[in-house]
């Protein structure tokens, strides 16, 4: 059988997170009754009219400028001309021929560790469409989502995989997520995406026909999506059938993409320069300003962590992954000084809280600085790891800080070599199977004795100065 | 004025228009009127409009964008004399193929 | 209340209500009485007589001063596109027949904070799509000087409502001539203002970047306070200027002629010769006589591309038209259609049965220009066109400070005359048309009559912004040959 080169693009749609609508000053609140956040410009009443959100702006050149896109000083908003029930104008105002940005790039990392750049072929703005629901006999247009200011992100066909493609779009949310300029809610649908596949006669340079997957609005159903298109395409090639350039959709439940009901041939859609609407002219200055606004972007985050904090990739793509994780990390390394220690307990404790509790960072109630006390205290020895781990849930309930937790239950480890001694001697007396089976060899055995002296002293014993001491005493 | 040409529309054409513009166009006389005026205008294929930017827009000096502040309108004063709300939609016949 | 207050300025109405000479009250019955009485001219769709005369009432109690502005008290008319918060806004369509407004037009909303009383909606040719008001739904408007003829359109219920006395000023919009047009038919005077000038939210859409509202009037200080009233920047419209608007009655009552008089007058003589009525150029050159006499220079102009603006027009306003009437589609507002079986009837039955047949020619030829295939040889070249009609008028303003040309080539025609051949309704619109491809202002002024007693209207047209120079020159106009102005065709 010949095998197939798969050519993959994502045009991903995000709502940008201003408080008004793109044309007019509705409210962009989710979750409102049907039809409440409308006004005349949003429901295209006659006679209104657009006006542009200056917000809506500078959050896509922000992000345009985070993938690297070149900017069009003068851009043009255009008309998209079609009927349809969520569209009240009968027309999207969007950006055509002469769009905000153009010619950017983003990189995704593999799993060998190598980095692959995935080019942006244009990053637009537009507005959003209602909403239809169903039921048996009609539909029900909600009009509360119209007009809400979007960034589409075209990429280049340049993925070769549903595992790059899951790798760019993800990605693309931590960056979004990190500049701020959309709150990335899948659920809520501020986060949407379409993919374009073809697959072709390995070598060949022609590309294959194309078709549309809308709405895969989840990594899983983007994967699962786009493996099985894949298989289906190849399965009609390898019979010599010709594939049929449409619109797909994923059935989930199902794990097929089936093909949307014909909607006659492709649309025409008209583009024209939107004549209620001036050009937008942006200056140098301006997208230098908004270019200043920038926070660290997750690339550079990760190799810095690498390189100042020592982590691996893998721990620093983690922590970066959040940035609100990623500044938790790096303000407790600075308040404790040992990057290590706190890698190992934001991985271990912290995360799995998170997981526990289905919170993220910004919802954790213990903050970076209640975290480095207890990391110190664990650094200078006044309490061992496990102790630690104790404190940390006793924090995480009652929200006390560490130091007062640690005195309230006298949970200091004992210093008192002497009274450790007085343990060590105890234990030898009593596990007298262990120490013979110790002395014969079994160095393991080791372990368990250390286990019983800190029972006996309540987990309280630095573990190092018991390991010592019975080392010393059982020769 | 120059007589103007008539143009003829074919069945094609006018399909396509009101597919596009959901209308029907089958009154000959629209049909008609559509070629002739057809004609007229395609005198502008005589102008020579080399290196000329087009005229999109009216009036382009520098303009302040609006700032991103809520205004509440009352929604209700659209949606109670809307006739075709039910149950704060605007209910429509069933559109065929799935949603977000 | 006599019929001779018909011919009072409105700064005179101002002074006799501050006198208590005569009542807003009064002055309003005096308007409705005689909108009832000339029904038949078919001015109006919608009259507001009860709220009118309410409002007239409060605002006798509150009295008049001074410091009021000069249009409180003032039975205003506007076209029915523009919205007036909980009526009908029709825009002289079926497909908009019951559609009660859910806001005011930033214009409206000036004129109520003015104090303006607005007596009702007038009647225009559908959507605004017409020059002779012949394609309403409500049944054409009547000429008030012979009402076997046209008054002109679109904003042929305005003009003949402000001719026939049946309001004091009225405010219409031009898109290809529609102030314009009718003012001439009917003896009045219009101002289609610089593009940018005046705010188009809550004006119903037909060509977005053409279209302008624009006062009418029977007098020249009537015209600049209507103007001064409403125009200037509007943050609800973003293709409003920012430049700042001069008040220009304060300028009228100031202005100097002497230094007015320096100013040039050109003449585009070549392209006015062919196909024009021997009446409009008798009176064009009486005109230009005048013109003259008071002392202007006048200098022969060139408008080289102005011969292709028709067909520009053509394309450029239905493109962005059948675009801008997608809205009306029976699903959220305005006709549905009964008996639609699916999603695709409901759209073209309520369309088909809501739109006129001008209207529907027209987004049959917008559509034809933007689709895919003829967009660069129509809609985008026709832009392109536009550029060199628009640069006519800049090179022309290097010699010139207003240009002098007739508002149509023809006098008010027969009801039902050019009906069967669209093509010859669009013909009287080649003197109007450049103004708005060019976006520059135009003031049409009564310039004479023709033989058979018509009135013939000349226009001025402006440089971008500079309405304040037509103002002042139609107003020494009107000093001059005061037979023309401020007339009211009817008993």
């Amino acid at each position: 059988m010949s095998s197939y080169d798969v050519v993959i693009g994502l045009e991903i749609h995000a709502q940008l997170s201003t408080k008004s609508k793109m044309f007019c000053r509705c409210s962009t609140l989710y979750g409102k009754k049907p039809n409440t956040n409308i006004c005349p410009v949003c429901t295209g009443q006659a006679g209104a009219l657009p006006v542009l959100n200056g917000k809506a702006v500078e959050y896509a050149l922000k992000t345009a400028l985070a993938f690297n896109c070149k900017i069009n000083n003068t851009s043009v908003f255009s008309r998209k001309n079609y009927f349809y029930p969520d569209l009240p104008k009968g027309y999207q105002i969007s950006q055509f021929d002469e769009p905000l940005s153009e010619h950017g790039y983003t990189e995704i990392t593999l799993k060998d560790g190598t980095t692959k750049k995935i080019g942006i072929t244009r990053i637009h703005i537009e507005e959003d469409a209602g909403k239809n629901i169903h039921d048996n006999e009609n539909s029900y247009v909600d009009l509360n989502r119209a007009g809400i200011p979007l960034v589409e992100i075209v990429s280049e066909p340049d993925m070769t995989s549903p595992e790059e493609a899951v790798l760019y779009f993800k990605k693309l949310k931590t960056i979004i997520e990190y500049i701020e300029t959309s709150d990335c809610n899948m659920e809520e649908g501020n986060l949407r995406c379409d993919a374009n596949i073809s697959l072709k006669p390995s070598g060949e340079k022609k590309l294959g026909t194309k078709v549309e997957i809308k709405n895969l609005n989840s990594f899983r159903f983007l994967e699962k999506a786009l493996s099985y298109e894949i298989e289906r395409q190849t399965k009609a090639l390898s019979s010599k059938e010709k594939i049929i350039q449409e619109t797909r959709l994923f059935d989930s439940d199902k794990g097929v993409t089936r093909s949307m009901r014909k909607k006659e041939e492709s649309n025409d859609y008209r583009y024209f320069p939107e004549p209620d609407l001036r050009p937008l002219l942006l200056n140098e200055s301006f997208i230098n300003k908004v270019k200043e606004t920038l926070p660290e972007l997750p690339d550079t985050k990760i190799k810095r962590f690498i390189d100042v904090y020592k982590l691996s990739y893998y721990e620093s793509d983690l922590f970066c992954s959040d940035k609100m994780l990623a500044s938790y990390y790096e303000s407790t390394v600075k308040a404790v000084g040992d990057a290590k220690l706190t890698s190992s307990w934001i991985q271990t404790v912290v995360l799995k809280a998170l997981n526990d509790n289905k919170i993220s960072v910004k919802d954790l109630k213990l903050g970076a600085q209640a975290l480095s006390e207890l990391l110190l205290l664990i650094k200078d020895g006044s309490i061992n790891q496990n102790t630690g781990k104790d404190v940390f849930d006793e924090m995480l309930k009652t929200g006390k800080p560490a130091k007062i937790i640690v005195d309230e239950k006298g949970l200091s480890q004992i210093h008192d070599e002497g009274l450790i001694e007085k343990i060590v001697e105890e234990v030898i007396l009593e596990a007298t199977t262990q120490v013979e089976q110790y002395r014969a060899g079994k160095i393991a055995v080791m372990g368990f004795l250390v286990g019983m002296v800190m029972k006996k002293s309540g987990g309280k014993a630095k573990p190092a100065v018991v390991n010592e001491l019975l080392k010393k005493k059982l020769g | 004025m120059t007589t103007p040409k008539f143009v003829p529309s074919t069945d094609a054409l006018i399909k396509k228009l009101e597919k596009l513009s959901k209308l029907s166009f089958d009154n000959v006389k629209l049909r008609d009127e559509f070629g002739l005026i057809l004609g007229h205008i395609s005198s502008l294929d005589e102008v020579d409009v080399q290196n000329i930017k087009p005229m999109f827009h009216a009036c382009i000096e520098d303009y302040e964008f609006a700032k991103d502040e809520v205004e509440v309108f009352d929604s209700e004063l659209i949606t109670k004399t809307s006739p075709y709300i039910k149950e704060h939609f605007f209910c429509v016949p069933s559109i065929l193929e799935e949603e977000n | 209340m006599s019929n001779s207050f018909l011919t009072a300025s409105i700064p005179a109405l101002a002074k006799l209500l501050r006198d208590k000479k005569i009542s807003a009250k009064e002055l309003c019955e005096l308007y409705f009485n005689r909108i009832k009485k000339h029904k038949e001219l078919n001015a109006y769709i919608s009259i507001f007589e009860k709220e009118s005369l309410l409002q007239a009432s409060l605002l006798d109690r509150e009295g008049f001063s001074e410091k009021d502005p000069l249009m409180k008290g003032i039975p205003v008319s506007l076209k029915d596109l523009f919205m007036l918060s909980g009526t009908r806004t029709t825009c002289a369509s079926k497909i908009l027949e019951n559609y009660i407004a859910p806001y005011d037009a930033t214009i409206t909303k000036r004129l109520k904070e003015k104090k303006a009383i607005i007596v009702g909606k007038n009647n225009m040719d559908e959507f605004a799509m017409g020059s002779s008001n012949e394609y309403s739904y409500f049944g054409p408007v009547k000429n008030p000087w012979d009402t076997t003829r046209v008054s002109g359109g679109s904003s042929g219920g305005s003009a003949t409502a402000v001719s026939a006395g049946l309001s004091q000023i009225s405010f219409g919009t031009d898109t290809g001539g529609s102030v314009r047009l009718p003012a001439s038919y009917t003896g009045i005077l219009a101002l289609k203002p610089t593009y940018g000038r005046m705010s188009r939210y809550g004006v119903i859409a037909f060509a977005s970047s053409l279209d302008q509202p624009g006062p009418m009037a029977r007098n020249v200080h009537d015209l600049a306070i209507a103007y001064d009233a409403v125009a200037g920047f509007d943050k609800n419209d973003a293709t409003t200027s920012s430049k700042k608007t001069e008040n220009v009655y304060e300028y009228l009552l100031q202005e100097n002629k002497k230094d007015l008089v320096k100013k040039t007058i050109g003449i585009p003589s070549s392209f006015i010769k062919e196909g024009v009525d021997k009446d409009v150029i008798k009176v064009f050159e009486e005109s230009l006589a005048l013109i003259k006499k008071i002392g202007f220079k006048t200098v022969d102009i060139e408008l080289p591309h102005t011969k292709y603006a028709l067909d520009v027009y053509y394309v450029i306003s239905p493109g962005e038209a059948s675009a801008n009437l997608s809205r009306y589609d029976g699903i959220r507002f305005g006709h549905r259609n009964k008996g639609f079986k699916d999603l695709e009837s409901l759209y073209r039955g309520s369309r088909g049965e809501g739109f006129g047949e001008e209207v529907k020619r027209r987004i049959m030829l917008g559509t034809f220009v933007l689709s895919a295939g003829y967009y660069d040889a129509y809609f985008a070249k026709a832009a392109k066109v536009r550029t060199l009609i628009k640069t006519d008028f800049e090179n022309a303003y290097k010699k010139c400070d207003a240009i002098l040309m007739p508002v149509s080539p023809f006098t008010a025609f027969k009801l039902g005359e050019k009906m069967a051949s669209p093509l010859s309704m669009y013909l009287s619109d080649i003197f109007t048309i450049s103004v708005n491809l060019a976006a520059v202002p135009s003031l049409a002024f009564p310039a004479g009559f023709s033989s058979q007693n018509l009135p013939i209207g000349m226009q001025l047209i402006g440089k971008h912004f500079d309405e304040k120079t037509l103002f002042g020159i139609t107003r020494l106009i009107e000093m001059e040959k005061q037979d023309c102005f401020n007339r009211v065709s009817v008993e």
